[in-house]
């Protein structure tokens, strides 16, 4: 092989460009974590009780909401749709604790989607006005506080902004176009 | 030209003198000028040409509502059409160009129209130039509207000069949430403001002007407020708004639309120079609508000479820019609102030379030069003007005033309903709209600084929730233009009512309304399209009641009957830059990119859109067309091996107890009887019978499959699936995830295939027993995992490698270093056209079925149902004539077709040329060594060997119809 596979960024030359600091705020390429869609009925209450047997966190029920145990967060993605996060070197045993939890339900599923998303950290005091730029959501503390998560229009793209501190945000954009999602943001912020 | 700028007053900074160029002339002001005031102190009085008859125009106000005054700010590809004068702060090294005159406004060949209005009357577009007039050969084949009149109307009435290269400008936007929206910072906007932020509301106040307070900054005598003159309490209100915790207090920022739930979009011209203009969103649980009134024009003959201002203009004039402009002036209102305007010729010591009174009314000015010379007066008697009594006043300046019409464009906007009231005289809002607007102020009727204040208070209280606070002490100065009637003075015979302007800007007359409702255009909807009337860029601010005047008179009907017409955003015109924000160049869509992207750039690789995903169309190699590269490539595939980036097909994960009744519902073919480890083709169906999409669908297990979309089609495909299963099959335990990035993929086929794969997966048996055609392993390869799928859509062996996304680029350089050479789309498409396959998009444009595919084979006749099969058997999808798929060979094997070219039988037959069906897909076939081709022909099935012609951009080409397989048509090659 020319060039093994853990050389390869979605981020291509644009990630060459990053981090980008300014007015103190930054935007950097983050960790991939581990990701999981899991999907089951909303009105078994068995499910969500074997959920939280096997995950160690209660599923969100609520838009928005994000739900934490020591090494994974799961958020709300539809009324019967989750995404289940953990750090990148549990991937292994986090699939097998899914696969545990699918086979009890008729109705529940998984699916790996670690590589469908890139991962971004912009960090700083106008990060919120960054994002502002680029989402119609509502990034006010009342609509959208910490621990957080929306799926949202960054942009023309859809993508994940999960607030993780007073002026810290996550942002998950689809994998192909992780070029444009930082060409995009560098953008935002020159004009911050 | 005379310098009209007084030595002192005005709302300008001296210390700041600016240059700037009107036209090829240079000029000076100062900050706090816009390009209107700046002109007008310099003593330009012609600034542009009408529309349609090439009349002087000057200035007729100093706002938002100017007509007349529409420039060209900058050249080339800085420049700006449709800029209000009056609205665009003068800064130093500005160019500003009139938008008609040639060879100046002041002196415009095309005048003649002016004095010749006879053919530019109402509806002159519908009923001259339509004929053929002129014989076609003469206007290069094309009728005299499109070869003459038309090139020629519009260089004489152009409203503006488009900019002739990339805006080399910056353009933002901004998303923001408050509870308040307040539009307009008058003093009932202000008031409004204020009261809602006590309140507790978080709130958004905006403001087209660059500072703060509405009308008072243009009052010759300031009210009082709370002891304060009124602009200096405008000035601290604003202030306090704007320092609350997450308030928005945006100046230079006009608001353009107003939308559902909320949503206002203003668009702001920033003072500090990072961008050259940025649209707000703003979203708010209430909007309070404090948008003051426009000042409207009499209408008398002659009233558009430039001279003649409204009376507030006049007083702006003096008071905020300190400018005289003039020396004699008559006054012409149908109020008695006009003591400021008096105050000001006071203090800038303009003499009144008359007053028009009530009972007067104006029948004619006169000019020279583009300059008012005189006024003639004369009384009304029995409801028309006594000429015998008529007397001729010497004037340089006018101001007329026909009252005061509320600024309810956003209201309208929102379908908001108006009703005429008869003691204010004009038109108020009466319901309608959505929730949670309010309108204050002037835009609500209260005219005088005392009731808009009060009103703005209780409307920032209603918006925020709370009580009404405490009303401060006003002092107004003037009172309200009480018993203000309709702008329309009594004309004075028909040939003046050619010469009364209703809508300046569009050079609508009372005489073309007229002519309208004679000819039945009553409606004032109708009246509005046939005459033009308020439908230029100033939606006709200053024309409306009038207009609705006049078509009442002329029908004998009441002006409230009549009405106003409605009204559609942009308020104002909106720089298409400001529009488009940063989503222009590399931002301008989203940009997808596959894992091998970066080496297939370094391939040389010329890429095509495919959605939004970038697709290597063809690798050229130096000096090598694309016809020879692809040939190269197609080629390699027929005689060794190729690979072709397929990462960007779409991927649908499908699990559950009934995926496979779900699969069975929505493709054709059944899906339940594929077996765990082999893999279908499909055609998947709208509900109409017509193909929508195909793909490869691989039965993981029992309860989970995998599906192929297009790789366009991936999104609308999985909202199609979601929606069945959602809204019809709830009760199906199915559950889909988007896999589309989880797996890039690389198609490695041709007959050196097996070999290449076999060095990537050294433990997989590839033999045709274990891994037949339709079939697929997971399998150990040198990246990690794989998934590798036994398929083909070139006729050769094939197999499709799906590693993690990550490890997409490496899996490419494997096979590419091992011997498959890279082929593009373009090939792709040529190897597919030699089998016969379709593509979707191609061979199907949403009206073709599995039948006129000559698919018949995929639609399964055992399954209870499937989404399309109750479509498919309508009786006009299986009559006879319809249009089905063929081949066609070129009977010159060097011709390749256009696609899109028409089949007819017969070339020499007259017209019209009945048209059989068009070609689909056309190539170059290396492998055939031929131009060969896909039609969609009218009872195609049964026209092999029959010649047909196919016609494109004046060439017909005779063919020979066939089936459309060229290539290996058993179909062993792909079975190895």
């Amino acid at each position: 092989m020319a060039e093994t596979a853990t050389d390869w960024s979605p981020f291509g030359d644009r990630g060459r460009d990053l981090p980008m600091t300014r007015e103190g705020t930054t935007i950097a390429i983050a960790e991939t974590p581990a990701a999981f869609v899991l999907q089951g009925n909303c009105r078994d209450d068995s499910y969500y009780r074997a959920a939280e047997d096997v995950l160690g966190l209660s599923l969100p029920k609520l838009v928005s909401e994000v739900a934490r145990s020591e090494t994974c967060r799961a958020f709300w993605l539809g009324p019967d749709m989750w995404l289940l996060l953990a750090p990148a070197a549990e991937a292994v045993e986090t699939s097998q604790k899914l696969a545990v939890l699918a086979a009890r339900f008729l109705h529940a599923s998984f699916v790996d989607t670690t590589e469908t998303r890139a991962w971004i950290r912009l960090e700083g005091p106008v990060a919120r006005q960054t994002l502002m730029k680029l989402t119609a959501r509502d990034l006010r503390d009342s609509a959208f506080p910490i621990d957080a998560c929306v799926g949202a229009l960054l942009g023309p793209m859809h993508a994940l902004i999960e607030r993780v501190g007073e002026d810290a945000y996550l942002i998950a954009g689809p994998t192909s176009s992780a070029e444009f999602l930082a060409t995009m943001m560098r953008d935002a912020l020159a004009y911050a | 030209m005379k310098n009209r700028r007084l030595s002192s007053g005005g709302r300008i900074d001296r210390s700041r003198p600016l240059s700037f160029k009107f036209g090829r002339r240079a000029y000076s002001g100062f900050a706090g000028d816009t390009v209107a005031s700046a002109l007008l102190a310099n003593g330009v009085d012609v600034i542009g040409r009408s529309f349609k008859r090439h009349r002087p125009r000057g200035l007729l106000s100093l706002g938002i509502e100017e007509p007349n005054a529409v420039l060209n700010i900058g050249r080339g590809r800085n420049g700006q059409p449709n800029r209000i004068a009056s609205e665009v702060p003068l800064t130093s090294g500005l160019e500003a160009w009139p938008t008609r005159g040639w060879p100046s406004p002041q002196f415009d060949l095309a005048a003649i129209l002016g004095t010749w209005p006879a053919p530019l009357a109402a509806g002159f577009y519908y009923k001259t130039f339509m004929g053929p007039g002129l014989p076609r050969a003469l206007l290069g084949g094309r009728d005299a509207w499109n070869g003459l009149w038309e090139p020629v109307l519009r260089r004489m009435a152009g409203q503006g000069t488009a900019p002739d290269g990339i805006d080399p400008d910056a353009y933002e936007h901004m998303n923001i949430y408050v509870d308040v929206t307040v539009v307009g910072a008058g003093l009932a906007g202000l008031a409004a403001a204020d009261t809602a932020a006590r309140g507790g509301a978080s709130v958004a106040i905006v403001e087209r002007d660059t500072i703060p307070g509405g009308r008072t900054l243009s009052a010759a005598r300031q009210p009082m407020i709370d002891g304060r003159p009124a602009d200096a309490w405008a000035s601290d209100t604003f202030a306090a708004v704007a320092s609350n915790p997450g308030a928005y207090a945006l100046l230079r920022t006009t608001a353009f639309g107003l939308y559902d739930q909320g949503y206002l979009a203003a668009v702001e011209v920033p003072a500090d120079g990072k961008t050259a203009g940025r649209i707000w969103h703003i979203r708010a649980r209430k909007i309070v609508l404090a948008t003051g009134a426009m000042e409207r024009p009499m209408v008398f003959p002659g009233n558009d000479r430039p001279g003649v201002m409204l009376a507030g203009a006049m007083e702006s004039a003096i008071t905020r820019y300190a400018v005289k402009p003039g020396d004699r002036a008559v006054i012409f209102a149908n109020h008695r609102g006009t003591d400021g305007l008096e105050a000001a010729f006071a203090d800038a010591d303009i003499h009144v030379a008359a007053r028009v009174a009530i009972d007067e009314t104006v029948t004619g000015v006169q000019a020279s030069r583009g300059r008012l010379l005189s006024v003639d007066i004369a009384p009304v008697r029995g409801g028309a003007p006594d000429m015998a009594q008529r007397r001729r006043v010497s004037a340089d300046i006018m101001a007329t005033s026909g009252g005061w019409t509320p600024a309810l464009q956003l209201h309208v906007m929102t379908s908001g309903r108006q009703r005429w009231d008869e003691t204010l005289g004009c038109f108020l809002a009466d319901g309608g709209g959505q929730d949670g607007i309010l309108i204050a102020g002037a835009a609500a009727g209260n005219f005088t600084a005392s009731s808009a204040l009060a009103d703005g208070n209780a409307r920032g209280a209603d918006a925020a929730g709370v009580e009404v606070g405490s009303i401060l002490p006003v002092q107004d100065f003037a009172g309200p233009p009480e018993g203000q009637g309709i702008p329309i003075a009594a004309m004075t015979n028909g040939n003046a009512r050619k010469r009364a302007f209703v809508d300046m800007q569009h050079d609508v007359t009372v005489a073309d309304l007229e002519l309208a409702a004679r000819e039945g255009f009553t409606a004032i909807e109708h009246a509005k399209r046939y005459t033009t009337a308020g439908m230029a860029t100033d939606q006709g601010r200053t024309a409306q009641v009038a207009t609705a005047a006049v078509v009442a008179a002329a029908t004998g009907r009441a002006i409230g009957d009549v009405g106003v017409s409605g009204l559609r955003p942009p308020v104002t015109p909106v720089p298409f830059g400001a529009l488009g924000g940063r989503r222009v160049g590399p931002l301008f869509d989203l940009v997808r990119k596959t894992p091998t992207h970066a080496r297939q750039e370094a391939l040389g690789a010329v890429f095509e859109d495919v959605g939004q995903w970038k697709r290597a169309r063809y690798y050229p190699r130096p000096s090598e067309s694309m016809q020879n590269a692809v040939a190269r490539e197609c080629a390699a595939v027929r005689t060794s091996a190729g690979a072709l980036d397929v990462s960007t097909l779409g991927k649908i994960d499908v699990q559950g107890p009934d995926a496979a009744e779900f699969m069975n519902r929505i493709y054709t073919n059944r899906m339940d009887t594929l077996k765990p480890g082999r893999c279908r083709y499909g055609l998947m169906l709208k509900d109409d019978g017509m193909v929508f999409d195909d793909g490869v669908v691989a039965r993981i297990t029992a309860d989970h499959y995998q599906l192929t979309t297009t790789s366009g089609n991936a999104a609308a495909v999985m909202d199609w699936l979601e929606d069945w299963l959602q809204t019809e099959w709830p009760h199906l335990r199915v559950r889909l995830t988007s896999v589309t990035e989880q797996w890039a993929g690389v198609a490695v086929a041709g007959l050196d295939a097996r070999r290449i794969v076999s060095q990537l997966a050294p433990e997989a048996d590839l033999s045709n027993e274990a891994l037949p055609h339709l079939a697929w392993i997971d399998a150990e390869v040198s990246t990690g995992q794989a998934r590798i799928y036994r398929v083909s859509f070139s006729g050769e062996m094939g197999f499709e490698i799906n590693v993690p996304w990550r490890q997409g680029q490496a899996l490419w350089d494997f096979v590419t270093a091992a011997g498959a050479v890279p082929y593009g789309t373009e090939a792709m498409h040529v190897l597919r056209a030699e089998k016969g396959f379709i593509v979707v998009g191609h061979e199907t444009d949403g009206t073709v079925t599995p039948h006129d595919l000559g698919m018949g084979w995929i639609v399964s006749a055992k399954k209870a149902d499937f989404i399309g099969k109750r479509g498919l058997a309508r009786p006009a999808l299986i009559a006879k004539g319809r249009k089905q798929l063929v081949g066609l060979e070129p009977e010159d094997a060097s011709v390749v077709l256009d696609e899109g070219a028409q089949i007819i039988a017969d070339p020499n037959a007259p017209p019209p040329t009945p048209m059989l069906g068009h070609v689909t897909s056309s190539y170059w076939s290396e492998a055939m060594g031929r131009g060969i081709a896909m039609a969609l022909v009218k009872d195609g099935a049964e026209r092999h060997g029959e010649r047909l012609w196919a016609w494109s951009l004046g060439q017909a080409h005779p063919v020979l119809v066939r089936d459309p397989v060229f290539y290996d048509v058993k179909g062993k090659r792909m079975h190895g």
